[in-house]
């Protein structure tokens, strides 16, 4: 394949991987020059690190072959876990800080994805947490955007546009269908369907300030998911519709954090 | 001793070729025409504003068959350039594996224009309108995940994106982003119609084409409104419904009952190499489609509106719409080197 792609103009691919070179010069140039900006204007900010804990019924979820039993009695082993949070933001006896373009993708599977540190946050006191579970309307009428939002995350619908917000997969032996299998696949942005929920945390106060860094554990809770739900008769939903909606309110309270270092059991 | 001064001379000569062949690549910017008399595009070009390296990139993916799964199918090959992107003498396209689809394969122009796209109008932006046929089954079968990937094992792919993007990794993101700075600039507005709004030489219009504008004026345009000829929304056009298919149309996207048999109306543009007609290509000719509009019609409950008068044509009054239909064909558009297959890859 590769040879078929690059056969058409192979001079001119020396010429670009030139260019390229001198490129990464100039950027790392510019990186040294914002790294000495930063420093300098760094001393009224400070470092929020969150930790992510996807956890089931208080314990850490293991993906895989452990078995859970839902609020209703259904045994389930869990496949895959993946949800936005967006749109943080810290209040706290100044007022509140909205960080920008704060959409992050929690993926149980992936440890890198469940620490998400924030700079930059102007320093003080702060004692509350808000942000979006899933993406707002905006986010999914953007056409194509990057980072934690690229489509090739496997959180974005192309037969219908638009952001999954949250997705829970798994198995139960109570599930008629192929494997067993139960599908959450929770998205939707327009009435009268629109999946993204809202959290309201309590912080312990926190001290943020240009010396330490401050970490909060974000426990994220995927039990609630299956609360008043039987996977007999509700194991696939994969479009925006009412039961999505019931879903959505189901874990809209999966959140709770708490200062770290003492939950992981 | 020369030899070494020799040497010294073709040293710094080369150093100074080499510093200059790594001057920063300026991109080429290419400004968005808005035709005379057109609305403003829906389509933003401020997120990311067309460069002429953008358009080759996105124009060399358009007629890449890497999109597919086993290689075998480009976006060409259902978008044709001769027939306006459409795929000439299919009523459904067929995909990877003469996969066949259920929707006829809509004509490529004028998007920017767009809100929506899709016969049901299930995407909402255009950048992301390629992630539908490259991950339909029954088109190429693809992963976003998996194209990225092989972009990213091609050195020539990594470095027209990183000429573009700045960024030599291929991400989902980018690989839609230039495919849409190929699409939206597939602009038709230079057809006989044209020339004869602007009052131009080759617009002059004979005695049946000036009487089918009146036609069309009167009859079709609330629907197919000018300069675009559409208006961009759904309506039920009267269509029998498919036994076989049992096509929804909006209702698919919106769920709600009231969008059912509902399809976009297309834009008439090119309108005579289109064919075959409709959202299923039911139609291969335009009498047969003037005839549904004149006496074919399904009279149910949520046809628009705008067919609830019947449609009383004469025979010859329908040869001069058809004749007025005609003018609506944009050779420079069908033949523009500009979209074809980029052969000229220097």
């Amino acid at each position: 394949m590769t040879t078929q792609l690059d056969n058409p103009c192979q001079d001119l691919s020396l010429f670009f991987y030139k260019s390229y070179i001198m490129k990464r010069i100039y950027r790392s140039f510019l990186l040294c020059l914002c790294i000495a900006l930063f420093s300098v204007t760094a001393f009224a900010k400070g470092v929020l690190v969150i930790k992510i804990q996807p956890v089931f019924r208080g314990k850490t979820l293991i993906l895989g072959d452990k078995t859970y039993v839902s609020e209703k009695g259904d045994p389930m082993t869990i496949e895959e876990f993946k949800c936005y949070i967006s749109a943080l933001n810290l209040t706290g006896s100044k007022g509140s800080y909205l960080i920008k373009n704060s959409a992050h993708l929690i993926n149980a599977e992936d440890s890198a994805t469940l620490t998400y540190k924030i700079d930059n946050i102007p320093s003080g006191h702060y004692n509350g947490l808000k942000f979006n579970i899933g993406l707002d309307s905006l986010t999914n009428v953007s056409g194509a955007l990057g980072g934690d939002l690229d489509p090739t995350l496997g959180m974005y619908w192309a037969w219908n546009t638009g952001y999954i917000n949250a997705k829970l997969t798994g198995h139960s032996n109570v599930c008629q269908t192929l494997h067993n299998k139960f599908e959450f696949h929770i998205g939707g942005y327009m009435e009268p369907y629109v999946t993204v929920r809202k959290a309201s945390l309590q912080l312990p106060d926190i001290d943020i300030n240009d010396k330490t860094p401050v970490t909060l554990t974000l426990q994220v809770d995927v039990a609630t998911w299956f609360n008043d739900i039987h996977l007999f008769s509700m194991n696939n939903i994969v479009t925006p519709s009412k039961e999505a909606l019931r879903i959505a309110d189901n874990y809209m309270n999966m959140f709770q954090v708490s200062k770290s270092d003492e939950s992981g059991k | 001793m020369r030899n070494r001064r020799l040497l010294f001379v073709a040293f710094i000569l080369s150093c100074l070729i080499t510093l200059f062949s790594f001057a920063p690549i300026e991109l080429k910017k290419i400004n968005f025409i808005v035709p005379k008399g057109w609305p403003q595009p829906a389509y933003s070009f401020t997120k990311f504003p067309l460069t002429e390296e953008g358009f080759q990139l996105g124009r060399k993916l358009f007629y890449d068959p890497v999109l597919s799964r086993d290689g075998s199918v480009s976006c060409a090959s259902c978008h044709n350039q001769s027939t306006g992107f459409t795929h000439v003498d299919h009523a459904h396209s067929h995909g990877i594996e003469g996969r066949t689809g259920t929707r006829n394969t809509p004509a490529l122009m004028n998007l920017a224009w767009n809100k929506l796209y899709m016969w049901d109008g299930a995407v909402n932006n255009i950048e992301v309108q390629a992630l539908a046929p490259i991950t339909n089954p029954i088109e190429m079968d693809e992963t976003l995940e998996h194209v990225v990937k092989k972009l990213n094992s091609s050195r020539i792919y990594r470095h027209m994106f990183d000429d573009v993007f700045g960024d030599s990794v291929v991400t989902g993101q980018h690989l839609l982003l230039a495919i849409t700075q190929f699409v939206v600039q597939l602009n038709s507005y230079n057809s006989k119609y044209d020339k004869h709004i602007r009052k131009e030489a080759g617009g002059k219009f004979t005695n049946e084409e000036e009487h089918g504008l009146q036609l069309f004026r009167q009859h079709c345009t609330s629907c197919h409104t000018e300069p675009l000829f559409t208006n961009n929304q759904f309506e039920n056009n009267g269509l029998p419904i498919d036994n076989t298919i049992h096509d929804i149309g909006r209702m698919k996207v919106t769920q709600n009952p009231a969008d059912s048999l509902k399809f976009k109306v297309p834009t008439l543009r090119n309108i005579q190499y289109s064919a075959p007609y409709m959202h299923d290509g039911r139609f291969t000719r335009l009498a047969q489609v003037v005839n549904h509009y004149t006496g074919g019609i399904v009279r149910s409950g949520n046809l628009s509106e705008k067919l609830a008068k019947p449609l009383v044509l004469t025979e010859d009054e329908k040869k001069d719409l058809i004749a007025f239909l005609m003018t609506l064909t944009d050779r420079e558009f069908l033949l523009n080197l500009r979209y074809s297959f980029p052969k000229e890859t220097k």
